[in-house]
This record gives C-alpha cells, structure tokens and sequence, in this order.
C-alpha cells in the first residue's frame, strides 16, 4: 500500500468515512507495517487535538438565536431607514391604486369587442341563425325568431347607423355576432 | 447527508421563504456551528466573528425569499457566509487568520497552572499555530471537519467541492499538520 492509501484510509477511519472493505485493508496494512501504525497514531492525537482546539475557538461566541434576534432589529432599522414610513404609505397607495386602475381597464376592455367594427349587424331581417330573444330590452317588443327553439343565449343592443336606420342586434354573448333583425321599418 | 434531515432542512428553507421567522431561526441554528468555523477561519478572531455572523444573518433575512432551491441551502449560506467575511477583512484590511497569535492571546491570559495543564496549553497552542500556517482552503475544509460533526458529503455541499476533493483536502491537512508539529516545518505545504 502507498503512503498516500494509506494516509486516505486512515483520515476517512478517523472521520467515521471508512467503508468495511477499506477498513479491512487499513487493518492488514497496521497489522504488517510498523510505520503505518506509527502514523496512525501520530493521527489520531492530531485528531483529538484539532477537535479540541477548533471547538474551543468556534463555540465561544455568541448563540445563533440571539445573534438572529440582534438581525431582525437591525433589519428593520434597515427598511424604516430605506423606506420612511411616509413613503412606505405611498407606495402602499400607490401600488393600491394600481391595481385597482388595472382591474377597471381590464373590466372596460371585455366589453369593447362589441363597440368595434366587426361588431355590427352583418345581416338584415331574414335571419340565418335560430335564435331567441332571451333578454329584450326595456320598451322593445318580444321578438322570436320563426323557428322559435333556442339555441344559444344572446345580448341585444340598439344600433343607428349612418342613414339613422335602428338596428337592433343580437350578439352572441361569447361575444360573436349573429345575423340581426330588422325593427321598426319592418 | 442524512437524506431525512436534508429533507427536513428543505421544508423548513420553504416555510422560512413563505416568512416563517421561527423556521428560519431554527435553520439557523442547526447551521451555526460550521457556519461560525467557516466565518473565523476567514476572519480569524471570535469578536469580528460575532460581527460577521450578525451581518450574514442580516442578508439571509433578506434575501432568502430568493432561494430558488431549498435543497441548496448550505452552499447558498456559505457563499453569503464567505462573502460577509471576505468584505468584512477588505474593509477592515485585517490579516487573514492569524491563530498562532489567538494562541498567544490566550496563553497570556490563562492564569497560573498545574505541569499538566501547561502541556495541554502548549499542545493546544502548537495546534493552534499549525491550523494557522495551513493554505486557506486546507484550513477552510480541516476547521469544518472539526467545527461540526460534518460528513465529508455536507463538507462538499458547503465548499461546493466534490467529496473526493474534500477528502484529499483534509489528508493533506492532516500531513501538513502532522510535519508542522513533529518538525515545525512542512514540506508538503502546496503553493494553493
């Protein structure tokens, strides 16, 4: 065995590393080589000197708890110091009106489909879908497609065009648009 | 690593990183052994070790909502740990570890002893100035081992080194400790 298996072999022994297999050979090797048995020795007081000496230099100081203690005051002198309390108010605001801007735009947005051009009537009278009117609107009279068998739910809305002509559209509410009916001129 | 506490450190990282104060204490804690061993191997005096330590909790407590993965929680340590400490001895310009004048220190101040007492104290402060003549990354690897009952696996874990770079790392501490003491000089005392 070389001197450096050897010295391997005797530091893994000594940090309780050592596997059977390696500690039968370390065995046979301090069994048959009186230099190896004079190192192993020699190692093992090393061994017990530095635990002693590193534990004595490492556990003097002060415990983790009151040292985290100490932290958390020091890390929130940080923040008030970063961010007054003033500004922290601000910012609290701020952020607040954000979000609340944010949840109206995208509440405004859902509806904007159909205000835009493809939302407007594609057909007149003679409708080609089968639908019913689910939800007249106040003042306008129960109108029923011929067929009568209702297939999907639908929003109705008022519409003027260009030449003043009343639309009344029905659009469906994934926010499709079906053939409209004529009122009124009809 | 035993795989349940690893487990178990990995749980307690998630609740600390959710806020849970007391977990992150705790994990603190159970670390603060080979933390404090891994801090004074840099700095090298217990006082300017209590103040590093306080500052490499002051980051944790900040920062470990940024912990990607719990399971790393050692290595993520150590580095703050070393940083702490490195800037901590840049901006005080203080010597790396001198513990063969800690020993020194401490022989001064010990009162009168019996014959036996004064040979431990001499063998301790001959170990003392050994560890302190050791490459810093031999003495970084050979203080863990000994600051903490640390397998060779968490050694790595921490040092973010193979295991088998730890092992070859504490036998030649070993080897140069063992010259240093019989000899008072080592032959074996790598450039690195």
């Amino acid at each position: 065995m070389t001197d450096e298996t050897l010295e391997i072999l005797i530091s893994k022994f000594l940090d309780s590393e050592i596997t059977p297999g390696e500690r039968r050979r370390l065995d046979a090797e301090l069994a048959q080589n009186a230099e190896a048995r004079r190192l192993f020795q020699a190692m093992e007081r090393i061994h017990g000197q530095a635990r002693t000496a590193v534990s004595l230099v490492t556990s003097g100081g002060r415990q983790a708890a009151e040292v985290f203690e100490q932290a958390c005051t020091q890390s929130r002198s940080r923040l008030s110091r970063a961010y007054p309390a003033g500004w922290r108010r601000f910012a609290a605001g701020l952020a607040a009106g954000l979000i609340i801007g944010a949840g109206a735009t995208v509440y405004v947005l859902q509806w904007i489909p159909r205000m835009t051009p493809d939302a407007q009537p594609v057909a007149v009278a003679g409708n080609e879908g089968e639908v019913t009117i689910s939800k007249p609107p106040a003042g306008w009279p129960d109108i029923n497609s011929t067929a009568g068998n209702a297939i999907r739910e639908v929003d109705l809305y008022n519409f003027t065009d260009a030449s003043g002509g009343q639309w009344l559209v029905e659009g469906l509410r994934e926010k499709h648009i079906q053939p409209a009916m004529y009122y009124q001129d009809l | 690593m035993d795989t349940t506490q690893g487990t178990n450190e990995a749980a307690m990282v998630c609740m600390a990183r959710a806020g849970d104060r007391e977990a992150l204490r705790r994990l603190l804690e159970r670390n603060w052994r080979w933390l404090g061993g891994l801090v004074w191997n840099l700095v090298g005096s217990d006082h300017d070790t209590d103040d590093v330590l306080q500052n490499v909790c002051v980051q944790v407590i900040g920062r470990i909502g940024q912990l990607r993965e719990p399971e790393r929680f050692r290595s993520w340590l150590a580095a703050i740990a070393r940083n702490e400490a490195l800037r901590w001895r840049k901006d005080r310009r203080h010597m790396a570890v001198r513990l063969d004048e800690r020993a020194a220190e401490q022989a001064e101040a010990a009162a009168p002893a019996a014959v036996e007492q004064v040979v431990a104290d001499e063998e301790a402060a001959r170990m003392h100035w050994a560890i302190g003549q050791l490459p810093e990354k031999y003495r970084e690897a050979f203080v863990l081992a000994y600051s903490d009952d640390l397998t060779h696996a968490q050694i790595g874990e921490i040092l973010d080194v193979p295991v088998t770079t730890v092992q070859i790392r504490l036998v030649r501490a070993r080897r140069m400790i063992h010259d240093l003491i019989t000899t008072g000089i080592s032959e074996r005392i790598p450039r690195t």
